[in-house]
């Protein structure tokens, strides 16, 4: 089994099973108060299996591991960085081998394993669109002449939920039909990730990331709110948003309460509200919560998922794209 | 106990209708999830292939009136209920031992109003409280309560057991932090206690829930004092040749009344593993930490006073300020996997707390009868929570290997506490100063309390006539 490799003394399984100290950063586990929203619990569901394994045909033991939000926060937080996001894949991987696989995911899996990836538009600048309208149009006209891929992230999504196999023959397939672009840009913290993780050949830049090296400045004084990206903070560790704010010239203060909390609502799992509506409405609900009450302070975050969501909660949010093409 | 057949969905139908369908989890992962707190013994239930007890049902009431309506129906069954928070607890006090409804209270998690004036924060108890004090903090303020497991328990859990901050010396325990409370008594009832904590009427309603683990209700908001964030705060540290010059160092400390906020004194055992392990110091000794915050120029009059009263108590090596500074940035890490014990060890905390005149005997006691009835055991301690007449000794016990079947090892587990803990009793100490009794330490309560604990049985009797209110909990009768 995949979880196997991280059992033992001094690894995920066994450290993270039996301790809580992450449990202040697990966004999900914050806001829904489910116990199985923490990392905790996919820890002891791995033990559990490789002491019982006939556990990993149990339906409620893998809903959990796929409602996982995939937040880095409790992997950055955590002093010793046990890498609980790899053990949650390494899960479901074992789940989907064991056929035990929830009704939504395999619907996700049945739909996106139909992907097909074509452009429009010409250009060296391949722009891998998210499908919010807002992020989308503020981006066409900050890139200009470009082509544009919508759904794109159908290979990304797929090996996020550890369809490895089908995955691997969708990337294939966008790889070919990305092929000739300079550029690849996208605000898809799904893609960027995978792009990056799992699949090589194709290099994709992050919008923020694209528009950092643009050096664009804001037009008159801006105070921003910012909402930390989980891939570029917690996976990454990437510093583009910091630059872009400073040549921007806006005046920055960070989202919520804290630096260690993903207010992103899980902008990794992007196919989360499909999965498990009720966790994405409770997430939305807490993150929405923290939103500044000063009309003027613009609340930007990195990912489309994080500012439709937000959006639809009242709370007034941009995207990286936005707010420079204002 | 597993609720029989239709019963358990006729209650199951009232509880929906109290919190909502959503909100009524028999789900296979939540309750593997609250089968195990961070209680050694069903940790060790679960490492060995067993099956901790879940409980049959887990309700996540949003709010005091759904809270309310849970326990009546509850009581209306007789079916038992056990609060939890964030089920970190290490006495297994929040483990649904009888099955039944777990209520879980976590998504009771808004400050409900931060008053400037009074110095205040109201919120509901299944608060995180890392996140209270970020909350707090944006306003400006700090709750000052800042205990290892900060990131993963609930304000309610702290208030359920008592439990105790890094910064306990000067701004106190939780239960000297707590103003007033909101409490949904065992039959329903929506109470809430006086809105001061000093004042001449009658015994102190707040104190007596404080600490009862769930056993007489649950908490369900509470008003807490909160404290400006302060100029300065500085750490200093020695290395002293032996733990009773430590400790003569300590105790001036206090007994100058020159108010610290923290001091910590490691055993030599627990300087030469721990502190050398996480802050480096490989050195021979005991180490001895503490601190002073405030306006800085009042810290650094304090800060020197306290260095002059440390080194007349023999002649320690000053370590400086860097490495108190040091201390003060790691003491969390302390308690991570890989700094913390795990299993296949076996260890635990002999948390007792006692007078100047008495902690060192204590200490020396439970030292002599772990080593003694347990040779293969190591014995480490620390004191890491001061007043103005004596300290709280944080023992551990550690068991490098233990026996594979669990029965026999859980025997032997709680042979070390029923020895220990007695040891500890006779020389005037108390179990224990933080963590609370919970199922670990119930059948000791007897011992400690003598012919007084028939006042809390008397009292759980009234409150709880049915018992349902997490039963066989701190030496209270079971199911």
């Amino acid at each position: 089994m995949n979880i196997e490799k991280y059992q033992g003394d001094k690894n995920v399984i066994n450290s993270c099973r039996f301790c809580f100290m992450c449990r202040h950063l697990s966004t999900a586990g914050i806001a829904s108060g489910r116990e199985s929203d923490n990392p905790r619990v996919r820890a002891l569901i791995a033990g559990r299996i490789l002491s019982d394994p006939e556990s990993v045909k149990n339906p409620d033991f893998a809903k959990a591991v796929f409602a996982a939000d995939l937040s880095a926060a409790p992997r950055m937080n955590c002093v010793t960085h046990y890498d609980e996001v790899a053990l949650t894949l390494a899960l479901r991987r074992d789940f989907i081998a064991a056929g035990n696989i929830p009704a939504e995911v395999a619907a996700i899996r049945d739909e996106l394993v139909k992907a097909k990836y074509a452009a429009t538009g010409k250009g060296n600048t391949l722009f891998l669109a998210s499908g919010y309208e807002p992020a989308d149009k503020a981006m066409a006209k900050l890139l200009g002449s470009c082509r544009t891929m919508k759904g794109a992230d159908a290979f990304a999504v797929l090996a996020l939920l550890g369809f490895d196999k089908e995955a691997k023959a969708s990337f294939a397939k966008f790889k070919e039909a990305a092929a000739g672009a300079k550029t690849i840009v996208t605000d898809s913290s799904a893609i960027v990730l995978a792009t990056r993780e799992f699949f090589k050949g194709v290099k994709v830049l992050h919008t923020v990331e694209y528009l950092a090296g643009l050096k664009l400045k804001a037009k008159k004084a801006v105070k921003v709110a910012y909402i930390q990206s989980d891939l570029l903070r917690n996976y990454l560790e990437s510093d583009a948003a910091c630059k872009f704010f400073k040549s921007f010239g806006a005046s920055v203060e960070l989202y919520g309460t804290n630096e260690e909390t993903s207010y992103t609502v899980g902008e990794i799992a992007t196919v989360l509200d499909r999965i498990d509506p009720q966790l994405i409405a409770e997430m939305t609900e807490y993150c929405a919560r923290f939103a500044p009450t000063d009309r003027k302070t613009v609340v930007v975050a990195a990912s489309p998922v994080t500012a439709k969501l937000l959006a639809a909660a009242g709370v007034k949010v941009l995207t990286f794209g936005e707010l420079a093409a204002c | 106990m597993k609720i029989a057949s239709y019963l358990y969905e006729m209650l199951r139908s009232e509880l929906v209708d109290a919190v909502g369908a959503e909100f009524v989890s028999a789900d296979a992962a939540d309750q593997l999830g609250h089968s195990i707190d961070y209680y050694w013994v069903p940790e060790l239930w679960h490492d060995r292939g067993l099956k901790p007890t879940p409980p049959d049902l887990i309700v996540r009431p949003a709010d005091t009136e759904e809270v309310a309506k849970v326990l009546r129906i509850a009581n209306a069954y007789k079916i038992p209920v056990t609060p939890w928070g964030g089920g970190s607890g290490s006495q297994g006090g929040a483990l649904p031992i009888y099955g039944g409804i777990l209520l879980d209270t976590k998504r009771m998690n808004k400050v409900l109003n931060i008053d400037p004036i009074t110095m205040s924060v109201t919120c509901q108890t299944g608060i995180n409280t890392q996140q209270l004090e970020w909350e707090v903090n944006k306003a400006g303020f700090s709750t000052m309560h800042f205990p290892a497991s900060i990131g993963c328990a609930t304000i309610g859990g702290f208030m359920a057991h008592r439990g105790t901050g890094v910064l306990s010396t000067k701004y106190g325990k939780i239960e000297d932090m707590v103003m007033s409370l909101e409490v949904v008594t065992p039959t329903g009832q929506i109470i809430n206690t006086l809105p001061v904590p000093r004042h001449a009427s009658g015994p102190d309603l707040t104190m007596m829930f404080l600490g009862s683990e769930g056993t007489l209700g649950v908490m369900t908001k509470v008003t807490m004092k909160i404290h400006p964030i302060p100029e300065a705060r500085k750490f200093h540290a020695f290395l002293f040749k032996d733990m009773h010059s430590a400790m003569m160092a300590g105790a001036g400390l206090m007994q100058s009344r020159l108010h610290p906020c923290a001091i910590r004194l490691y055993d030599e055992p627990e300087t030469a593993s721990l502190i050398k392990r996480v802050l480096g110091i490989d050195k021979k000794g005991a180490y001895l930490v503490f601190g002073f915050d405030g306006p800085e120029k009042i810290v650094d009059l304090q800060m020197e006073e306290g260095c002059r009263i440390c080194k007349a108590s023999g002649k320690p090596e000053d370590l400086g300020t860097e490495m108190g500074e040091k201390w003060w940035e790691s003491r969390y890490k302390f308690f991570y996997p890989a700094y913390m014990f795990q299993l296949p060890q076996a260890f635990g905390t002999l948390d007792t707390v006692a007078t100047f005149s008495n902690i060192e005997k204590v200490y020396w006691a439970m030292k002599h009868t772990v080593n003694e009835n347990f040779p293969d055991a190591r014995f480490i301690g620390h004191f890491s929570h001061w007043y103005d007449w004596g300290c709280m000794l944080y023992a551990r016990f550690i068991f490098d290997k233990f026996p594979q079947d669990a029965s026999e090892a859980v025997a032997r587990y709680n042979r070390v506490w029923d020895l220990a803990i007695r040891a500890a009793i006779r020389e005037g100490g108390v179990i224990n100063e933080h963590h609370g009794v919970g199922l670990k330490l119930g059948r000791l309560m007897k011992d400690l309390y003598g012919p007084a604990i028939t006042v809390l049985e008397s009292l759980k009797r009234e409150l709880d006539p049915n018992n349902i209110m997490n039963p066989g909990k701190m030496g209270f009768q079971g199911e």
